[in-house]
C-alpha cells in the first residue's frame, strides 16, 4: 500500500477525509485484502488509545459504510451521536456502525513490566545463557500500554475463593497468557482457547520452585 | 512334535489377537468419539449450564452457543463478580467486572467451554480408550480418557451424550491420575437456537484493549530449546511486532499439550540466574531471568515440562560456534 493511501486511511478514520475521496478508498479497499487489514489495525489502535469503544470490523465493513454513506446523501442523520468523533462524525459513525468483527488485532509493543515481580526467586543457579541483548529503544509512539490488556480482575467468585486475599496479576504474565492462546490458534491445531480464565479470575497460587 | 509346536504358537497368537483385539476396537471407537464430539460441539446449538472446579474453587456459569457458520456463544459468570465472554466466529470479547473488555482475534474459532482437548494429532504419549458408561445433566453418556504416558503431561477424561457426542462433562488428571480441575454441564437443553439477546454482549463494549500482533520470524530463530520432554517439537517461532530484535516466542506441542517459551532482553537483570515458578489452575509458569535474558515458559502441562523448557533455552549462535 502506497503512502498516500495511508495518509487517506488515517484522514478517513478520523473523519477528515472527502466524501469523494472517501468513496474511493472504501471502493479499494472492498477488493484489498492488505487495505482492508490496515484498516482493521488502524481502527483498533485508535481507539484503544483514545479509549474509546473498540468494535470489530466485518469483512464487508466497506460495503456497509458505502451504503451509509448513499443513505447520508439522501437524508441527513445525525442519530448516531455516540459513535461520532472528529470532525467528519458522519463517515467515522458509518464505520462504527459497521463494525462487528475483527480481523487482526493492532500492532504495539507490551510495556516492560518485571515478570512476577510479586514472586520471590526461590532458586539460583548459574545456567548458560546467551551474550547480553541489546534492547531496542522505544519509540515515543510505541509507548502506549495496549498490550498487556485489562488486567485480570481479582473479586472473588464463589464458593472456594479466599475473598480476603487480594491478587494481583502480573500484566506482563497476562500478555504472555494471552499470546500464548492466540499463538496455538494459529498453528492449525484449533486447540480450546481458556477464556474462562479471563473471565473467572481465580486466586493466584504460586508455589515454589522445585529445586533439583 | 513339530506340528504340536506351531499348533500352540497359533493357539498363543490367536489368544493374543483375541484379547488385543477389543482394545484396539476400544481405542478406535474412543478416537471416533472424540471426533465427533469436535463436529458436535461446533455445530449443535444448545445452552446450559455447568459447574467449573479449579484452584480449589466452584464457579456456576452459563453458556449460549449457536452452531453454523458464524458460530456464536456467550458465556456467563452466574456467581461472584459478573463477568462475560462473547464469541463471533473468531473474535472474542471478554467483558470482566469493573475493568477494561479485551478484544481478542485468532484464525481458529476456538471454544468457550474449558477443558475440552483437541486431540487430532495425539502422538505416543498418551492413551486413549473407553472407559465406561455414566450419567450427566440427565443425558447418557460414555466416558473416554485420555492418560498420559509419562509427568510431563496431563491427561483428560470426557464424558460425551451418548446422543450427540456433545461434550457434558470434562476433566484433567495429572499422571497420578489425581484430578486437577473439571467442569460439568447441571442443566443442558440441546437443539435450541439461542436468542440474539442471549447472544449479545450485555452492555458496551467500550474502551477494549487489543493484544500485540505477532507474526512468524523472518530469519532462523536465534534461540533453540535443548532437551525438552518426549514427543514436544517447535511448531512455531514468531515475534510481536514493536519488540526488540532478540525478542521470540517459540510455540512447542506434543500433539495436545502445548507450551510458549519467551525469550526476552532484560538488561537489569542479575548476573546470577534467578528463577521462579507458578501455577494457575493447570496453567504453569517458569521464569529464568539471567545474564540479561528472561526466558518464561508457560502452558497447561506440570510444572517439571515448563521448568525443563524454560531452563533449555540456548542461543543458537552459541550452539554452532
Amino acid at each position: 500500500m502506497s503512502q498516500p493511501f495511508e495518509e487517506q486511511l488515517s484522514a478517513f478514520m478520523d473523519g477528515e477525509l472527502g466524501r469523494d475521496e472517501s468513496r474511493f478508498l472504501l471502493r479499494r479497499a472492498e477488493g484489498d485484502d492488505v487495505l482492508a487489514g490496515r484498516w482493521t489495525r488502524y481502527h483498533i489502535a485508535r481507539h484503544v488509545l483514545r479509549r474509546q469503544p473498540v468494535l470489530a470490523i466485518r469483512a464487508d465493513f466497506s460495503s456497509a459504510i458505502l451504503a451509509k454513506l448513499d443513505a447520508e446523501s439522501i437524508a441527513e442523520t445525525g442519530r448516531v451521536q455516540w459513535l461520532r468523533w472528529g470532525s467528519g462524525g458522519a463517515i467515522a459513525a458509518a464505520v462504527a456502525v459497521a463494525a462487528l468483527m475483527v480481523t487482526k488485532p493492532s500492532t504495539q509493543p507490551e510495556v516492560a513490566t518485571p515478570i512476577a515481580a510479586s514472586t520471590a526467586p526461590q532458586r539460583t543457579t548459574q545456567i548458560t545463557a546467551p551474550a547480553p541483548a541489546q534492547v531496542a529503544a522505544a519509540s515515543p509512539a510505541l509507548q502506549s500500554p495496549l498490550v498487556p490488556n485489562s488486567p485480570i480482575q481479582t473479586q472473588a467468585a464463589s464458593f472456594g475463593s479466599d475473598l480476603s486475599e487480594p491478587v494481583t496479576y502480573d500484566p506482563r504474565l497476562q500478555s504472555y497468557v494471552i499470546r500464548h492462546y492466540q499463538a496455538l490458534g494459529t498453528t492449525s491445531q484449533p486447540d480450546f482457547v481458556p477464556y474462562i480464565l479471563l473471565a473467572q479470575p481465580a486466586s493466584t497460587a504460586e508455589r515454589p520452585a522445585e529445586n533439583r | 512334535m513339530a506340528h504340536s509346536s506351531i499348533g500352540l504358537s497359533s493357539v498363543a497368537l490367536a489368544a493374543l489377537a483375541f484379547l488385543a483385539a477389543p482394545a484396539h476396537a476400544d481405542d478406535a471407537a474412543a478416537h471416533e468419539l472424540l471426533s465427533r464430539m469436535t463436529t458436535s460441539l461446533r455445530g449443535v446449538d444448545y445452552e446450559g449450564s455447568f459447574i467449573y472446579q479449579h484452584d480449589g474453587r466452584t464457579d456456576a456459569l452459563r453458556i449460549f452457543h449457536a452452531g453454523g457458520n458464524p458460530e456464536r456463544e456467550r458465556l456467563i459468570s452466574l456467581t461472584g463478580a459478573r463477568g462475560e465472554v462473547v464469541r463471533d466466529g473468531t473474535a472474542i470479547v471478554c467483558v470482566q467486572p469493573g475493568g477494561v473488555p479485551t478484544l481478542f482475534a485468532s484464525r481458529a474459532e476456538s471454544q468457550l467451554l474449558p477443558l475440552v482437548p483437541n486431540i487430532r494429532e495425539l502422538g505416543d504419549e498418551y492413551a486413549v480408550a473407553t472407559s465406561g458408561d455414566d450419567r450427566v445433566a440427565g443425558y447418557d453418556a460414555r466416558i473416554v480418557e485420555i492418560s498420559p504416558r509419562d509427568p510431563y503431561r496431563y491427561g483428560y477424561r470426557l464424558w460425551l451424550s451418548k446422543d450427540n457426542q456433545l461434550l457434558l462433562r470434562s476433566a484433567v488428571f495429572d499422571a497420578a491420575k489425581r484430578p486437577l480441575e473439571q467442569f460439568m454441564f447441571v442443566a443442558l437443553d440441546v437443539g435450541t437456537r439461542p436468542s440474539q439477546t442471549d447472544l449479545a454482549p450485555s452492555g458496551d463494549v467500550a474502551g477494549a484493549a487489543a493484544p500485540a500482533d505477532e507474526m512468524p520470524l523472518a530469519t532462523r530463530s536465534a534461540w533453540d530449546v535443548v532437551n525438552t520432554p518426549p514427543g514436544f517439537h517447535l511448531v512455531r517461532a514468531q515475534q510481536t511486532a514493536g519488540a526488540a530484535p532478540e525478542s521470540e516466542h517459540l510455540v512447542y506441542t506434543d500433539g495436545l499439550a502445548n507450551v510458549s517459551v519467551y525469550i526476552e532482553p532484560h538488561p537489569l537483570s542479575s548476573p546470577v540466574a534467578v528463577e521462579s515458578g507458578m501455577m494457575r489452575g493447570v496453567l504453569s509458569v517458569h521464569s529464568v531471568d539471567a545474564a540479561g535474558v528472561r526466558v518464561t515458559a508457560l502452558g497447561d502441562v506440570p510444572p517439571a515440562t515448563v521448568q525443563a523448557m524454560a531452563r533449555g533455552v540456548r542461543s543458537t549462535a552459541a550452539r554452532t560456534d
